[in-house]
């Protein structure tokens, strides 16, 4: 949440806080005080809050080092940062999150393993068709395309799982994820065209293709119709479609949405309604035979055989069914389009994507609220995105180097913003464990129970199904759709236990190994207990996971931890997965 | 008070600042019920249970698809302790089960205006009273003004809670009771692969107790100097209470939660006896559970029986726990879905959304066999007196605010602070 305070607010809930505490009664009213001028983060904060946005991974001593000795430098770590692959892991986040779309624990939204990748576990179709959009945009981010190339692109990514879903060309030889083309007939704009997307957001029932044409507007323009009020006419028949199609033209609560809505969801008929895991499943069942899938609308002919591998989710022949339900034809806003291809053009030409973007690329960056973004702020991103060609990575970098993201302040100054503390996304936790230990939290936990078309190897921080995910503070992309970015209980309690188990890990792999081969331990005697050799090691692990030399507190803690495993009989090995674990949960590295 | 704790919410103020004002509250407002939160989510039919609609032309009810065939298929308006339900003893019995013993203790609130017909929005204006899903439902909120004892304010075993800034005070079981792995050191699942045998380490209680301390101490040294803007402020207030919180779930909590079975998908009926059980062994002040049912029927009406049956059998269960737990009194169900279904079958022989709800409550000690609000013609939202809940054609609906702050009002929390300006519905317990 982005807060931007008024100082009698502030000065009130100083006056609460003091109430809550002594007298029933609040004082009266102190003399508002000046408000203090934001103040610039040290060095150190600045680049490990550049480093931990821009890639999920905190930066090393050296950089840190780099930036403290010159703060000048970290203009040219961001650059560097921004041409990383954990950029582009971040890249697909923000828009997993944007998109609603890694939804693991939501089995209408995953796949059968069947016919040609049959062999392949639940888990790994998942990850495949999840990340087919994502990819898409993190393909156009990381080559620094124009942004808009997202709903433009003439072209879709595919690995070898989707591209057996939906008949695309892979070359196995190549690599995992290739540029390629649909094959269905549907037309190529970017996410647009996006086959996870239409199955995450399927339109049922009247729908029409309507909640689509709200997410599209929602997601790329900030324009959230649902978010109106809706006035439904219980005169009108809605078992009729004609009688909707009327209404929603002509009857005053309908027409002020559906004027702009239902022209946008008129150039989506050709996917089809839904296509969910049961209809797949079903098909498969039935031997992909021709028969009427009674699973989909009657009105769309999705017969067994094409929702068998390769499916067929764009169905040409559907293209019309706005002419047919006697809805309004194809536009964007008022303006005639022609098919999906014009409308990708259109919404890369419409000043609010680029608005919609700022917004949305700030708001991520800055765990604020999407809508509370000052439109002063989004007016200069948005300005300074456009004159960019739309490069997203010019977009991180200016939100990231800015004055607001680089201080702190209790007050927002005018049209400006404060950002706040920042939370760990579990996903960024995860890739920063990793870097540091070299672990993965990965189970099998179906193991055992399951003999075929199994969840097989589950990342238990990013998955919510099995997971911690959404217990951390994600989303789950459909039932719980709010990141959290407050530390709580259970977040509390899966990064401790992530941080015990990767301490454990790095512990076992790292002490087999000659000093100079080790990840993390390096320079360290693992099996010394004395406090001299201890507390050298503790400095030695302060920095490398914190990239710092620790405070005389934070050795003196560290070592009692230590000090009392070893005294209780614990090996010294576990009193130093004791101390890891400690510092991977540190608030310095929690909190950024 | 001159700051209500609506501003404070909207201003991201941390929980443990707000969890000072819990007293004060409760100390004027007496007696806290606690909360069963059932959310049906998807969109059920009111005319399969709770509005009966006979021989109106316009509203097309479960009789249309009876099976001729069939003699015992048959749908039939019955009242139970005054209470008017649509029953079908062949596909729905458990409707009529539960209402025969329960209607005595429940109350329907039928004609809620939802004004939306998006599962997400309707379900957030219905839960939180607000548009925005950023805010915390009243389940949410109920727990974080009764709960600063507990472990948790409020527990979500089905994902559909929204927490918003109260986010601190909750928590979450997972959707294959994963919070067991968090509080049992020796639940895990398999290690996957390679990964496998290297993760043995599992700390002792006294030294996670020693972990958090030190981790809320190195927290405390951090934010020492700062001059913090008031969300930050809330994040380092969370980071206490969540690790205090986190200890007291370890340590209050593991009785009832080592006995969750790791990695099996939780049942209706498995959920609401956690929920009991999360209640009566004190670890938090409300549950919201998720039924799980295909109630979003667009093409296929029939299964609004399989899920009015399930959601029922379970019910009634939960109904009976309570009873034998002498806990019906003291715990207020509510069960609600986000919206109807339209009055009349499509083309493909379902229903699409419709913008008016209906909830049912139970237990909490109200005085049930009553049906609020109504219906009209065409199913939307009759008008209301919202203190006595009869039709009145001069009021207006009940929308969905006035409901969330109707809610609160029946937990013991003061509407006006978490839903400024919105007339609370009483029409659940009328004075």
């Amino acid at each position: 949440m982005l807060v931007r305070v008024r100082r009698a607010t502030l000065v009130a809930y100083t006056a609460m806080l003091s109430a809550c505490n002594s007298a029933p009664e609040a004082p009266s009213p102190a003399p508002a005080p000046e408000a203090p001028a934001p103040v610039s983060l040290s060095p150190r904060e600045q680049v490990i809050r550049a480093s931990v946005a821009v890639r999920g991974l905190r930066p090393t001593a050296e950089e840190i080092a780099r930036v403290e000795a010159d703060p000048g430098t970290l203009p040219g770590l961001v650059d560097a940062w921004l041409d990383s692959p954990e950029f582009g892991a971040t890249i697909r986040d923000l828009h997993a999150e944007a998109m609603r779309i890694r939804t693991d624990a939501t089995q209408d939204f995953l796949l059968p393993s069947a016919g040609p990748i049959d062999d392949r576990s639940i888990d790994a179709v998942s990850n495949a068709i999840f990340e087919e959009p994502l990819v898409l945009v993190e393909h156009v981010v990381a080559n620094d395309l124009p942004y808009s190339e997202i709903v433009t692109a003439d072209y879709m990514l595919t690995d070898a799982i989707v591209a057996a879903i939906y008949g695309l060309e892979h070359d196995p030889a190549g690599d995992t994820w290739q540029i390629s083309h649909w094959s269905d007939g549907r037309p190529h704009a970017g996410i647009l065209s996006s086959s996870q997307v239409y199955r995450r957001h399927g339109s049922a029932g009247s729908n029409f293709h309507r909640g689509r044409a709200n997410f599209f507007s929602s997601m790329l323009l900030c324009e959230n119709f649902a978010i109106r009020d809706v006035a439904v006419d219980g005169s009108v028949n809605l078992a009729d479609p004609l009688a909707v199609a009327n209404a929603v033209s002509t009857n005053p609560a309908c027409v002020s949405c559906h004027q702009s809505m239902d022209p946008l969801a008129a150039n989506l008929w050709g996917f089809v309604s839904l296509l969910n895991y049961n209809h797949v499943d079903t098909a498969y069942k039935a031997n992909c035979e021709d028969n009427p899938l009674d699973l989909v609308p009657k009105s769309e002919i999705l017969a067994f055989d094409l929702a068998c591998y390769p499916t067929r989710l764009y169905q040409p022949a559907n293209e019309l069914g706005w002419e047919i339900n006697a809805l309004r034809p194809p536009g964007y806003f008022g303006e005639p389009v022609d098919g999906l291809v014009d409308i990708g053009r259109k919404i890369a030409e419409d000043p609010r994507f680029a608005q919609c973007t700022s917004r949305r690329f700030w708001s991520y960056l800055t765990q604020s609220d999407l809508d509370e973004v000052p439109a002063g702020l989004v007016a200069r991103m948005a300005d300074g995105f456009a004159a960019e060609d739309f490069s997203a990575k010019a977009l991180v970098r200016e939100i990231v180097l800015s004055p607001e993201f680089l201080s702190r302040a209790a007050v927002a100054p005018a049209d400006s913003a404060v950002v706040p503390v920042l939370t760990m996304r579990p996903e960024a936790q995860a890739r920063a464990v990793e870097a540091i230990t070299g672990f993965r939290w990965m189970v099998a936990p179906e193991q055992g129970v399951c003999s075929s078309h199994c969840w097989d190897q589950v990342d238990l921080m990013e998955s919510d199904l099995y997971g911690f995910r959404a217990m951390s503070g994600g989303i789950d992309g459909n039932l719980v759709t709010e990141p959290i970015f407050l530390p709580t209980a259970t977040r509390s309690l899966a990064y401790g236990r992530h941080a015990d188990a990767a301490a454990s890990w790095v512990v076992e792999q790292d002490t087999p190994l000659a000093d100079a081969d080790r990840r993390l331990l390096g320079g360290i005697d693992l099996g010394a207990t004395g406090e001299a050799d201890v507390r050298a090691g503790l400095e030695i692990l302060h920095a490398r996971i914190l990239g710092s030399p620790p405070d005389p507190i934070d050795t003196d803690e560290a070592w009692a931890l230590h000090a009392a495993a070893t005294a209780s009989g614990q090996s010294a090995a576990d009193a130093w997965k004791l101390v890891i674990s400690l510092l991977l949960q540190d608030p310095r590295m929690v909190l950024y | 008070m001159n700051v209500s704790r609506r501003s404070l919410i909207r201003l991201g103020v941390g929980t443990a600042a707000l969890g000072a004002l819990a007293p004060a509250l409760g100390a004027a407002t007496g007696a806290k019920r606690k909360f069963i939160y059932v959310i049906a989510a998807g969109g059920w039919d009111v005319t399969y249970a709770f509005a009966p609609k006979v021989g109106i032309p316009t509203i097309q009810g479960p009789e249309f698809h009876e099976n001729p065939d069939v003699p015992e298929d048959r749908n039939e308006v019955r009242t139970f302790d005054g209470l008017p339900i649509m029953t079908n003893d062949l596909l729905r019995p458990s409707v009529t089960t539960f209402f025969e013993k329960a209607a005595k203790d429940a109350v329907v609130v039928n004609g809620v205006w939802v004004g939306t017909i998006g599962h997400d929005q309707a379900r957030y204006r219905l839960l939180c009273g607000t548009t925005h899903a950023a805010k915390p439902d009243v389940s949410v909120i109920a727990g974080s003004v009764h709960g600063t004892a507990l472990p948790l304010g409020s527990i979500d075993t089905s994902g559909l809670s929204q927490m918003g800034p109260l986010a601190a005070s909750g928590g979450r079981i997972g959707f294959r009771n994963q919070i067991r792995i968090l509080v049992d050191g020796t639940a895990a699942l398999p290690p996957a692969g390679d990964w496998a045998s290297q993760i043995d380490f599992t700390p002792s209680d006294a030294q996670i107790d020693e972990l958090s301390r030190t981790l809320r101490a190195r927290a405390e040294r951090l934010r020492v100097g700062r001059d913090l803007d008031l969300e930050s402020a809330a994040r380092f207030d969370s980071w206490q209470q969540a690790f205090d919180r986190a200890d007291r779930i370890r340590n209050d909590g593991a009785a009832i939660l080592n006995q969750l079975e790791l990695a099996s998908v939780p049942t209706l009926t498995s959920q609401f006896d956690l929920a009991v059980d999360l209640l009566k062994g004190g670890l938090c002040h409300s549950v919201a559970v998720g039924t799980n049912q295909p109630w979003d029927t667009h093409t296929d009406s029939a299964p609004q029986n399989i899920a009015y049956e399930a959601t029922f059998e379970a019910l009634g269960a939960l109904y009976d726990r309570l009873l034998a737990e002498g806990m019906l009194d003291e715990t207020l169900v509510m069960v609600i879905s986000e919206f109807t279904r339209t009055p009349l079958y499509n083309a493909d022989g379902g229903k699409d959304h419709w913008p008016h709800a209906t909830a049912l409550l139970f237990g909490g000690g109200l005085e049930g066999g009553r049906a609020c609000g109504g219906h009209s013609e065409n199913l939307e939202s009759l008008p209301m007196d919202l203190e006595t809940g009869e039709s009145l054609p001069e009021g207006s609906p009940c929308r969905y605010d006035n409901l969330a702050a109707g809610i609160l009002e029946m937990l013991d929390v003061d509407p006006e602070e978490w839903l400024p300006g919105v007339a609370p519905f009483r029409g659940a317990e009328p004075a």
